[in-house]
């Protein structure tokens, strides 16, 4: 799961985020239910800037994260999860 | 798929259980353990764990390799048309590039250069907007002309500290600073400082003997700031006629993060440049004579009529006086501040200050010349008689105070961003046009006219004053006031832009020339505008890939202040006053809608986008009769009607295919005004106010067609790209009597970058090639008119003709560097 985020992550090239360059890490926190669909996508800790926190909420909205196993939370139809992603610019 | 998914899945949550889960309340037992159920509010998260994202690593000219197109493109999110080229693009470029040819690949960019370096100038139009129409920003500081919104691209910044140029085709954002921009934006925003102390330097040597020397010094990162300085120096000889450019340039930008996510960044441009002019050719002469020819050119031997009482200013003037000569200063402070997790407060005050001048020399008759309605003699050469004419260095002078502040309070509540803004600005703009001597060489004594040489009126009414050709004040005051919002629907696939300001811009101009009994001038003349200006736009997730975008705005420009007051000749025997005064003129002013498509996967990008527009009220300084009855014209600003275009823009770029990258874009659009212009005629010996029969015809310096391809190879050592642009045919009167025809130039760069050499870090060396295939030609419509052949009015009278003037392209050129980071 950490694995498949660390690989879709990606900094954000919008104009803004390259002329800001801001640096930060946002808590998400969503819902994958067993079918695979991710929903309920919000930040759980701000990063405290409005240009990370909008990429980390499209990174986790866009993502089609694996399943989790039939073993994991049984019977449950769904489970929550959080994720932090860290943004560094690197310049 | 899924079941290989699940199992990695499991195997995964294995080997990351202890890190990834043991910050969850739940023990990282838990999976099988979880309560059955809805797990929401059931049970605690599982988290995953801290994943990172890091930008991509540059070399030290920042260059990453990853860009799209080789740097021609990025992925946009914006619900307009924008397009923006990144470092990767312009770090392979000449050094010396201005930032209209940084641009000029991308769709609807219509630029022209007066040499193939950039050093010297050149035009930019966009959507059948003149560069004055446009609006451009540095480091978001509006630097327009403040009374005729003409640009000046050799005095922006170097190109080793610009990090990326964007251009709105259409119109400019909400928040931009524009008053005169009825057309689209091009923003420039500089590099920020490194994070790493050190520096940067490169040498370049080209074609013309151009010479230039650029060094960036880095603090890095010190506690919580950072920042860089760096000097350039540049000069060469002119590719055609005599003459050259100079230019000295300093700039630094200090970057200090107040805290997480909060930031002051305060950057400086100081530009110290001589330059000549080029003569821009009109057409016969150009095809009768050749680009070099001194019939095109300045005038490269000081002729002043034979004898020293009687001179004149030869042909085209002598390259010594026909200068332009400017020192300007840019700053800006743009700052961001977090105030909450929710509110964010921008604020970005600037100053501009400018001083410099352009022109030539002019010769007086001792006997009589003109200071505004006043008759003047005087012995100017020193010989005891008044009978002589005697050559002056004769400028038009602009002097600009240009302080304003941009303020943006923007509040995300839940899926709406809202924010609200001021926009203020105060200019003083003086204009004003010395007469000061030359040296026996032909060149000024004071090329800046800034030194107390200045000729002084000896005796009269008007004696100590000093002779000036014109001499205004203006004051220019700019309000702001910007709301809007930006609505996330549909679980982010919508997203809405909706926006109203409402601007009110004051503008007065105060006339020192004196009036007296042969003239009278307006000493004071102001006017007020206010416009309300919507906004909207929308964008539409199809899908991960594919977005819809379209919208419609509204921007304006408020008169140019040369409306305001009148204007004569010094050396003119005839009226005095050749200038009608006036503060009715509408702002122009433009509905644009757009709607276009994007596709952004891994390896492609693409944007698609039509637009059409309808714009108003259209500023032209044009002749019309004297209102006195005399036989004569006379100049006045009037409103040349509407114009409508429409027409389809695209680009395309990939990411790095086996080190390749490859960019297209291009346009096609028709741009028509939508009837006659107002004109003077004779008929029957009269003077009388007739119509151009204009309806139907294309815009001048606007093509129909622009092509661009380029392509970019990289492979981390050994690099180069080439780029093809094809222009088409231009008119270059509003009549459509006189065009020029397309043209394609093609440039190209190769390069290689070295490992780390000691203390040098990625040292390159390139060679830039510009018009590789060495076509010469007409390239640009410098001065635009109204019909270059005599042409029947629509009441019948003659209009008179006026010769349209052109950028001539530079054949091939050949620049090579030596960089490297330190």
């Amino acid at each position: 799961m950490r694995g498949y985020y660390q690989r879709i992550t990606k900094y954000p090239t919008s104009k803004e985020a390259r002329l800001l360059k801001p640096a930060g890490a946002v808590v998400v926190r969503f819902t994958l239910t067993r079918s695979g669909e991710v929903k309920d996508v919000v930040v759980d800790r701000s990063s405290g800037n409005q240009i990370l926190d909008r990429a980390a909420l499209a990174t986790v909205k866009s993502g089609s994260p694996p399943q989790f196993p039939e073993q994991a939370w049984t019977s449950a139809s769904e489970h929550v999860f959080t994720v932090t992603l860290e943004f560094d610019p690197n310049s | 798929m899924r079941t290989r998914l699940a199992s990695a899945l499991l195997l995964a949550s294995t080997a990351l259980t202890a890190p990834a889960w043991s910050q969850t309340a739940t023990p990282a037992a838990a999976p099988t353990a979880a309560p059955t159920g809805s797990s929401f509010g059931a049970t605690q998260p599982t988290d995953i764990g801290k994943v990172k994202a890091q930008g991509e690593q540059v070399t030290p000219s920042g260059v990453t390799r990853v860009d799209i197109g080789g740097g021609l493109m990025i992925l946009e999110e914006q619900s307009k048309n924008r397009s923006t080229v990144t470092r990767d693009f312009i770090a392979k470029i000449s050094p010396t590039a201005n930032p209209y040819q940084m641009v000029e690949l991308l769709p609807g960019a219509n630029v022209a250069s007066t040499d193939a370096f950039g050093l010297n100038g050149g035009d930019i139009s966009m959507h059948g907007f003149s560069s004055s129409q446009l609006g451009l920003t540095i480091d978001g500081a509006p630097v327009n002309d403040s009374g005729s919104y003409s640009l000046f691209p050799q005095e922006y910044l170097d190109g080793e500290n610009v990090g990326q140029v964007s251009i709105a085709q259409g119109y400019s954002d909400i928040d931009s600073p524009h008053i005169g921009a009825s057309g689209g934006v091009v923003n420039i925003y500089s590099r920020d400082p490194s994070k790493t102390a050190g520096g940067y330097t490169s040498f370049s040597y080209g074609s013309n003997h151009t010479t230039r020397e650029f060094i960036r010094l880095e603090t890095g990162q010190i506690g919580r700031v950072r920042g860089y300085a760096s000097y350039s120096h540049y000069e060469n000889d002119h590719w055609r006629g005599p003459g050259g450019d100079k230019r000295d340039h300093f700039e630094g930008k200090v970057v200090i993060d107040v805290r997480e996510a909060s930031k002051i960044t305060a950057s400086i441009l100081w530009n110290d440049a001589v330059n000549n002019f080029y003569q821009a050719p009109n057409l016969a002469n150009y095809n009768a004579y050749g680009y070099s020819a001194p019939q095109n050119n300045l005038d490269r031997i000081y002729n002043p009529g034979g004898t020293a009482t009687n001179q004149n200013t030869g042909t085209n003037g002598y390259y010594k006086n026909r200068i332009n000569p400017f020192r300007n200063l840019i700053a800006s402070v743009p700052s961001t501040f977090t105030l909450t997790d929710n509110v964010t407060l921008d604020v970005t005050p600037y100053v501009w200050y400018g001083y410099g001048s352009g022109g030539g020399a002019t010769s007086l008759s001792e006997s009589r010349f003109n200071f505004g309605g006043n008759r003047i003699s005087q012995d100017l050469n020193g010989n005891g008689t008044i009978t002589d004419k005697v050559n002056f260095y004769s400028p038009s002078i602009t002097e600009t105070y240009r302080p304003g502040v941009i303020t943006k309070l923007t509040y995300q509540m839940d899926n709406h961003r809202l924010f609200a803004g001021y926009w203020y600005e105060s200019v003083i703009h003086k204009q004003y046009g010395d007469y000061t001597r030359l040296n026996a060489d032909g060149s000024p004594v004071d090329p800046f006219n800034d030194g107390g040489q200045q000729l002084i009126i000896a005796s009269g009414p008007l004696a100590g004053q000093k002779l000036q050709k014109r001499y205004t004040i203006t004051n220019t005051r700019t309000n702001v006031l910007f709301v809007g919002d930006e609505a996330s629907l549909l679980n982010d696939r919508l997203i809405l832009d909706i926006g109203v300001k409402q601007a009110f811009v004051s503008r007065h101009v105060q006339n020192l020339v004196p009036s007296g009994p042969y003239a009278t001038f307006q000493p004071y003349l102001g006017l007020t505008d206010s416009e309300t200006l919507p906004t909207v736009g929308v964008s539409y997730k199809l899908d991960k890939q594919q977005t819809l975008f379209g919208g419609a705005s509204t921007s304006f420009r408020t008169p140019a202040n040369f409306s305001l007051f009148d204007q004569y000749s010094v050396t003119s025997s005839a009226a005095n006053n050749g200038f009608i005064v006036h503060n009715t003129q509408k702002p122009e002013r433009t509905v644009y809608l757009e709607a276009g498509h994007r596709f952004q996967g891994e390896q492609l990008a693409t944007s698609v986008s039509a637009f059409a527009y309808h714009f108003q009220s259209r500023q032209l300084s044009t002749s019309v009769p004297d209102p006195s009855g005399s036989s004569s014209f006379i100049n006045q600003n009037i409103n040349a009607g509407n114009t409508t275009g429409y027409g389809v823009d695209f680009e395309l770029g990939t990411r790095r295919v086996n080190d390749f990258r490859l960019y297209a874009a291009g346009e096609l659009a028709s741009f028509t005004f939508d009837g006659d212009i107002q004109a003077s005629s004779s008929k029957g010996g009269r003077t009388i106010t007739d119509a151009l029969p204009t309806k139907g015809k294309t815009v001048p310096g606007a093509p129909n067609v622009l092509f661009a391809v380029g392509l970019d190879y990289d492979n981390g050592n050994l690099f180069g790209n080439f780029n093809v642009k094809y222009t088409g045919r231009q008119y270059s009167s509003f009549m459509n009597d006189e065009q020029i025809p397309g043209y394609a130039r093609a440039n190209a760069a190769i390069g290689y970058r070295f490992d780390d050499v000691g203390p040098a870090k990625r040292p390159e060396l390139r060679l830039n090639l510009y018009n590789i295939a060495d076509q010469t030609g007409l390239t640009g419509v410098s001065g635009i008119q109204q019909n270059a052949k005599a042409t029947t009015g629509r009441l019948g009278g003659t209009i008179a003709s006026s010769t349209p003037t052109y950028f001539v392209g530079q054949g091939f050129a050949a620049i090579v560097t030596l960089s490297s980071g330190f």
